[in-house]
């Protein structure tokens, strides 16, 4: 592995050439944080993205006029917010291509949405049955299946990006055995930003019975999903990544998982009748959300939704892709960057992680990212929730720096002039 | 010797001055002790600092200091001004400092998300002598 990131060294592209411009998707404005600090460069859209002015105003009038409990209360209000919140499992439905409402379970946000899988997959799991990941899963994806593999005595079988750092599918193909019963996989890689092909993946998968939990996270917000199509077991989405507000995300599961199937979290709203002895539970997908869900951020949520919706999630990847081709342009061009992930610019999300040296010397990407930060330019430095993946690299840390649809070509201009800043800080 | 100044006029955007630059380029006493009675490692779960400590300890004292590292400026940087400050020091002074005592030395107050680095070298210290 790390042999294939040295000839990676090699491989980083020197464009000579000016980078075409780019019109912008959405206007700044859009977002009222972006909007009140205009010197701001937001590029950490991987770990949550801002939010559009039409989700906050939406979440502030349904507290104002319409707020009140769900599946709770006989009086109009609650029936109003009850119909409004089944209305929003409905539009998530449609808006990611599942069959029915009832394959939409509300989470707070994606890793309760894995969570919930690996719980949900307990019972069809045995010891010596197998588990297919990648060393790239953010830890959401991975702690589940390894307490889940503790907890039955299951094998983890490890995969390895490939050495473009893109989803080994070969490999992949070739670890399948009648023993593998669960295949765990990030749609997009939060650290490579690599797209791993799902399809490809379900077909092979569901051939030798296992099911497929893919980790939608970074996906969600960026391009245009339908689960039915995929043919996924399970999807686990997140809200605040999706232009959503925090405390929101879902899983999708395929119905007939859910049927049979007792809940993770029980409580208020999970059950039909309840004795001393004995619970009949509610129907799916109720049965899976205890307690009073988040309401309001639901309500959010689906502003965000329709928000994206009227953009065109196509238009957005689009867009994203343009502006990441320009970023690893421009990127390229800084003497000592090193990117990490497929080199290629299609198909490749705008998560860009990369490391930077200054006479030889292999900076820390804390010291590369408070710098940044001197020029209000948000990058993200650390492990990025993927440890595991990092001493795969043989690497202790990387500057990431991840793309919204409000990213600009302008805002990739700063990030280089704060990335010179500090080269010449380290000189 | 560096420059003590009271904590709470201590700047927060001298991070990368040359003083610190210095010392994160060549840090003192950087590398492993032949002899040494004490020893540590500690880690930052959070971006994946890494120091290993040797010390030498003599009649309630350390005599020697040696570390090797991984990590960012400010890590290192303490390593290296701590190290300094720390020989001939005894050991049950050196169990006292604190984090006031480490941006007393970097010179500067250190932002929320960096004081784990500050704290690395000064911990894995402190486990060596306990």
């Amino acid at each position: 592995m790390r042999s294939y990131y040295n000839q990676l060294l090699m491989l980083t592209p020197v464009k000579t050439r000016q980078p075409k411009v780019v019109q912008p998707l959405v206007s700044r404005e859009d977002f009222p944080l972006l909007r009140n600090r205009p010197e701001f460069v937001y590029l950490d859209s991987a770990a949550t993205t801002q939010k559009p002015q039409v989700v906050i105003d939406t979440m502030v009038s349904f507290y104002e006029h319409e707020y009140a409990s769900v599946h709770r209360g006989i009086y109009d209000l609650s029936a109003a917010a009850t119909e409004r919140y089944e209305a929003i499992r409905q539009q998530i439905a449609l808006f990611t291509g599942a069959q029915s409402p009832s394959e939409i379970i509300f989470t707070a946000n994606a890793t309760g949405a894995l969570n919930l899988a690996a719980y949900l997959l307990l019972d069809h799991i045995n010891a010596g049955d197998e588990i297919i990941l990648t060393v790239a899963e953010h830890h959401s994806n991975l702690l589940p299946w390894q307490r889940l593999a503790q907890i039955k005595g299951a094998r983890l079988v490890w995969l390895t990006p490939d050495a473009i750092g893109c989803f080994p599918l070969d490999t992949f193909t070739s670890r399948l055995t009648s023993r593998t019963k669960v295949v765990a996989v990030g749609h997009v890689s939060n650290v490579l930003g690599y797209v791993a092909p799902l399809k490809t993946i379900v077909a092979a998968a569901h051939r030798v019975g296992a099911q497929v939990v893919v980790d939608a996270a970074q996906s969600g917000g960026h391009l245009s999903i339908d689960v039915s199509d995929i043919g996924a077991d399970y999807m686990a989405f997140s809200g605040h990544k999706t232009y959503g507000p925090t405390g929101t995300g879902w899983l999708y599961a395929k119905q007939e998982h859910l049927e049979d199937a007792e809940p993770q979290l029980v409580g208020g709203g999970t059950i039909k009748q309840v004795t001393q002895t004995n619970t009949i539970w509610h129907e799916v997908p109720w049965r899976f959300e205890a307690g009073t869900p988040n309401i309001s951020g639901i309500v959010g949520l689906s502003a965000a939704i329709a928000w994206l919706q009227k953009l065109g999630l196509t238009n957005i990847w689009k867009y994203e892709q343009q502006i990441t081709q320009y970023a690893m342009e421009k990127l390229s061009m800084v003497d000592g960057l090193v990117f990490y992930g497929p080199l290629h610019t299609q198909d490749r999300a705008g998560i860009l992680s990369f490391s930077l040296s200054v006479g030889g010397r292999r900076l820390h990407s804390h010291d590369i990212a408070q710098i940044a930060n001197e020029h209000d330019v948000a990058v993200r430095g650390g492990h990025h929730c993927a440890q595991v993946l990092l001493t795969a690299l043989g690497i202790p840390d990387l500057t990431r720096a991840s793309v919204g649809c409000h990213t600009t070509t302008a805002d990739i201009d700063r990030l280089v002039m704060a990335l010179a800043d500090v080269s010449s800080v380290f000189d | 010797m560096a420059v003590i100044m009271s904590v709470s006029v201590l700047p927060t955007d001298q991070l990368y001055r040359e003083q610190l630059l210095d010392h994160y380029r060549q840090p003192r006493n950087y590398g492993k002790l032949l002899k040494y009675n004490a020893e540590a490692t500690g880690q930052n779960p959070l971006c994946g600092d890494v120091v290993q400590v040797q010390l030498q300890l003599q009649d309630g004292s350390i005599t020697k200091i040696g570390f090797i590292s991984q990590g960012c400026v400010i890590s290192t940087a303490a390593g290296s001004l701590l190290s300094e400050q720390m020989t001939g020091c005894s050991i049950a002074d050196v169990l006292e400092l604190r984090l006031t005592d480490v941006e007393k030395l970097l010179g500067v107050r250190l932002p929320l998300p960096r004081i784990k680095c500050g704290l690395l070298f000064l911990e894995a210290v402190q486990a060596a002598l306990q």
